[in-house]
């Protein structure tokens, strides 16, 4: 059960814990969730694989591009400028694919979490409901995300490397270079956090109020949150505490792995697998953060419930 | 004052951090400041002869200046003694003079409409224009500056009728007065901020060429794509700058005096050059070593803004390598002195990549060029590389911009295998490395589509875009190519002989071919004509390529009685292998190229076809005991001229495995996506 109680005050350190515990108790959903993310991810990968076989199985000049040839790569990407398209946009439309697919996933997970069923049936049988449940709502809360996005942190993001481009331009060591495109990006980071915590406590909250509150609305969940997260910014640290935890471990990886390639089969396997690795840390990283948001949606009071008068 | 509820004090800590860090950004954007400029230490004389040996050229067109610097304004005012000797065969009624300054005076100058006031992605300010403004010309005494004329369709070329024509080796003194106002630099000359980068500065004479008797003025105006072309001689000039400021010019300083005006007069003199620029900022330092050219010392100086300082090390050691390298490939560097000037970041673009005799200009300091990636060594070699390919070998840059421009683009490539090995030339980082002449050949797109050949006049080339291609990247890839045809050593034996040869002279292409000819007893018209009087390249792949088992002839023989029919089971398979490739070069240029069949029991076979006046395509048929499995055209990447080399090497049956694993890369950054954006 959860620690929270409605009206207690709790910091990052037990939003932390009850992170943790969210994924050390929903193990196996923490693995159904990243089997469905590397299984669209990899058929992305063959769909762009296959394209590739056809273009480049009888050229070995890819081989050496693939396995490190500087001038071979440059060459392949030059002189394949459509299929690097084809390739990206195979990429884009496997992550939109996620991005509607999270709608239900969320919210089962976030039913899950609030729900703490006990046994793997219970468990599946919650995650659907609640994801079946708020489906349309997380849509709702999604589509004003991406608008959100567009309308407020891209701008932000344009100003601040407007602000810095000549540095950028100008930059001389990687400090300089570095610390401008931070500093460019932070303004844009900062807008992002808020409204990705905005709209994580209003799924909490149509995930939390949906068996007495089923009137709540996905707008009347959205300003709700944006009240609650402006009165308690630790929400937003919270997801920056995330955010920051998910860069932690990949620039771990990414020290580790600098100065080996991994090229050639044998590499590629080892790498496929290292990097699954990664991404299985990374996706505990996120349900963990969506535990923390249940505990502390869990210690906002309900909104008023609607009286329906009958005769 | 009241005390805010607990949600307000938040949402107002919120709004404070955000306005914070926007402020926190909005104040990086701002440059770091240098400080009042200072005194600087008094310069010492070089104390250098300004030419190695006896005078090098025929010293035609000689230049007393003596000008002073107004940092404020950022205008030049001075005076200047041209001697000028007609060394031609016919009579010259007629002096034209460059004001190449006044292409910056307005947006209606051949120069600006042509670059739409753009250059190398640096735009004009529209604030600050720059012109020259020659308020005397006296020859003789006499003042015949109001007979000048500008015959062209701007101010940039300036002409004097002569009372009296100056005969075959007669010289002419002529005394210009005039200011020159810099612009705001945006292509090679002016100032940013306090950093004055000074060059196509003062009235210069053209040039006469042509066969004896019928010279010609070659004096064009100056075009956003064409650079300079002049006569040698001897420059004497006075320059007056701030105290504060560092000086860097063409030539030995041979004096320095202070004035009581908190100025510095400083004198430079300069042999056997056909330019003169000068640098002046009062935060540059100065890194010195020297490169040893024939047992002979040349002190090579990098100046540099403090923050650039680990740049600076980089530019001098490739300035250092690239005065050894041109010296032992071409001929010996004659002067005593090399000054890179390394621009600071904002003027890098715009000033930065420039070449003089004996001063160039460098760029590309920038932190994503991490040492072993070479972008910032390869522009110096490229500037000082310049110093042989026009500074000495003297062409018409304006007209023939290959000529300087490619040929040294072709020396840089390789000068820099010379300076770092040839396999990493260009990149050696982080485990991966490229040479300069593979990096251009892949880099280059569409290079038989560029619709005018490598020896076009620049100013009539569709775009810069194709001008870039054709006179940098596909020449340094013709005259590559055809090295390896020929021959690297020998090759480069003729390049020297040609740079030996026309060394302080005005060649032209066809001189250089006529050199290369002779020197590599071969008629190279086969070559030469279509790679650069024409618009194609090599276009080399393997149209057809089939392996099938031998056995005896297999069907129906003879007629009547003696019909018979011979089955698998009577001429079964030997075990060996017939196999057919048929290769075709569908460009333009012919070049005999390496031919290598790899066979499925790891054996090769390499072939030669020689293109030349074969019909483009060759059929290639032989008998194995083991199945052809790969086709390889040019294995040692030899010809280089050549369009889309992926299909150089096919596989005969297709093997996915690469693409799997580029999937499978593709695949996890697929997911790092999916991890920023969904659940």
């Amino acid at each position: 059960m959860s620690a929270a109680r409605k009206g207690d005050l709790i910091g990052l350190g037990a939003m932390a814990s009850a992170g943790f515990r969210a994924v050390s108790e929903y193990t196996g959903m923490v693995l159904g969730l990243f089997a469905v993310q590397a299984v669209m991810a990899l058929g992305a990968g063959l769909v762009i694989a296959r394209l590739l076989a056809a273009v480049f199985a009888t050229r070995p000049v890819f081989d050496d591009a693939v396995d490190g040839d500087l001038v071979a790569l440059f060459a392949v990407v030059r002189n394949a400028d459509i299929l690097g398209a084809a390739t990206l946009w195979i990429a884009v439309g496997a992550v939109l694919t996620w991005v509607v697919l999270s709608w239900f996933l969320g919210g089962g997970a976030l039913a899950v979490l609030t729900e703490r069923p006990r046994g793997r049936r219970e468990t599946a049988r919650c995650f659907g409901a609640g994801g079946a449940g708020t489906y349309f709502a997380f849509l709702r809360i999604g589509l004003a995300s991406g608008i959100a996005h567009v309308a407020l942190v891209l701008p932000a993001a344009i100003v601040g490397v407007s602000a810095v481009a000549d540095r950028l331009e100008r930059a001389l060591t990687l400090m300089d270079l570095l610390g401008s495109m931070v500093l460019a990006l932070l303004p844009a980071a900062l807008l992002a956090a808020i409204i990705g915590a905005v709209m994580d406590y209003a799924r909490a909250e149509l995930t939390l109020r949906r068996p007495t509150h089923d009137h709540l609305g996905a707008a009347h969940a959205i300003s709700r949150a944006l009240v609650f997260v402006v009165r308690r910014p630790v929400a937003i640290g919270h997801v920056l505490l995330g955010w920051l935890a998910a860069a932690a471990v990949t620039g771990v990886y990414g020290w580790a792995a600098h100065g080996h390639p991994m090229y050639g089969p044998g590499g590629a396997v080892a790498l496929l697998v290292i990097r699954q690795g990664l991404s299985l840390v990374r996706m505990a990283i996120e349900v963990a953060v969506l535990g923390g948001q249940v505990e502390l949606g869990q210690t906002r009071p309900p909104p008023p419930r609607r009286v329906v008068e009958s005769d | 004052m009241g005390r805010a509820p607990r949600g307000m004090h938040a949402a107002m800590s919120l709004a404070r951090f955000l306005a914070g860090t926007l402020a926190l950004t909005a104040v990086s954007a701002c440059s770091g400041n240098l400080g009042p400029p200072r005194p600087q230490r008094m310069p010492v004389a070089d104390g250098k002869p300004a030419v190695v040996g006896a005078p090098r050229s025929p010293r035609i067109a000689n230049y007393k200046i003596d000008a002073k610097l107004d940092v404020v304004r950022h205008q030049v005012t001075a005076t200047e003694t041209l001697t000028w000797t007609n060394s031609g065969q016919s009579p010259v009624d007629t002096l034209p003079f460059h004001l190449y300054l006044n292409a910056f005076k307005n947006d209606a100058t051949v120069f600006m409409k042509e670059s739409r006031g753009e250059h190398r992605g640096q735009k004009a300010s529209p604030d600050a224009w720059g012109w020259i403004d020659v308020s005397s010309i006296q020859i003789a005494g006499a003042e015949v500056r109001p007979r000048g004329k500008f015959p062209g369709p701007d101010e940039t070329v300036l002409e004097v009728p002569l009372d009296a024509p100056v005969a075959p080796g007669q010289t002419i003194e002529v005394r210009f007065a005039f200011v020159a106002q810099l612009p705001e630099v945006f292509a090679r000359t002016g100032f940013k901020g306090d950093f004055h980068m000074i060059g196509q500065w003062f009235p210069k004479i053209g040039v006469r060429v042509g066969p004896p008797g019928a010279e010609t003025w070659r004096c064009e105006p100056f075009h956003v794509l064409t650079e300079f072309f002049a006569d040698f001689g001897v420059y004497d000039v006075t320059l007056t700058v701030p105290d504060t400021h560092v000086v860097a010019a063409t030539g030995v300083l041979t004096a320095a005096v202070d004035n009581p005006d908190a100025t510095r007069t400083l004198t430079y003199h300069a042999e056997d050059v056909h330019d003169f620029a000068w640098m002046a900022d009062p935060y540059m330092e100065v890194i010195s070593d020297t490169a040893v050219v024939d047992g002979r010392q040349i002190e090579v100086r990098v100046y540099h803004r403090p923050a650039q300082r680990e740049f600076a090390r980089r530019h001098l050691v490739a300035g250092i390598g690239s005065i050894e390298s041109f010296s032992k490939l071409f001929v010996p560097y004659p002067w005593p002195i090399m000054s890179v000037i390394d621009p600071p970041p904002d003027a890098s673009g715009s000033a930065g990549g420039m070449e003089y005799p004996t001063l160039v200009t460098t760029a590309a300091d920038h932190a994503g060029f991490r040492p072993g990636v070479r972008l910032p060594e390869f522009v110096t070699i490229h500037e000082i590389g310049h110093n042989w390919f026009q500074g000495i070998l003297a062409s018409n840059e304006v007209e023939e911009a290959w000529l300087d421009e490619g040929v040294n683009e072709w020396a840089d490539g390789v000068v820099m295998g010379m300076i770092y090995g040839e396999r990493g030339s260009l990149v050696d980082w982080d485990g991966w490395s490229a040479d300069y002449f593979h990096v251009a050949r892949a880099a280059m797109k569409d290079l038989g589509k560029n619709p005018s050949p490598i020896a076009t006049v620049p100013w009539k080339f569709v775009d810069p875009a194709a001008y870039s291609q054709a006179t940098y990247e596909k020449t340094a890839l013709a005259l590559r190519t055809l090295g390896n045809v020929v021959g690297r050593d020998a090759f480069d034996a003729a390049m020297k002989a040609y740079a030996r040869e026309w060394a302080f002279r005005h060649p032209t292409g066809r001189d250089l071919f006529a050199v290369l000819e002779r020197e590599l007893a071969q008629d190279l018209s086969w070559f030469i004509g279509p790679a650069f009087y024409g618009t194609g390249v090599a276009d080399l792949s393997v149209r057809d390529s089939e392996c099938r088992p031998k056995h005896e002839a297999r069907g129906v023989f003879g007629d009547g009685t003696a019909r018979k029919t011979v089955t698998e089971r009577d001429a079964p398979d030997t075990g060996a292998w017939v196999c057919e490739v048929v290769v075709v070069n569908s460009g333009t240029v012919p070049v005999p190229v390496d031919v290598e069949m790899h066979f499925a029991d790891g054996t090769r076979q390499r072939e030669t076809w020689d293109d030349r006046g074969a019909g483009h395509w060759h059929r290639f048929e032989f008998e194995r005991s083991s199945p052809l499995v790969e086709v390889e055209l040019d294995p040692d990447g030899k010809v280089l001229l050549t369009d889309d080399f992926l299909d150089d090497q096919i596989r005969l049956h297709g093997d996915p495995a690469a693409s799997y694993r580029a999937g499978a890369r593709a695949a996890f950054w697929t997911q790092t996506l999916m991890q920023g954006f969904g659940l």
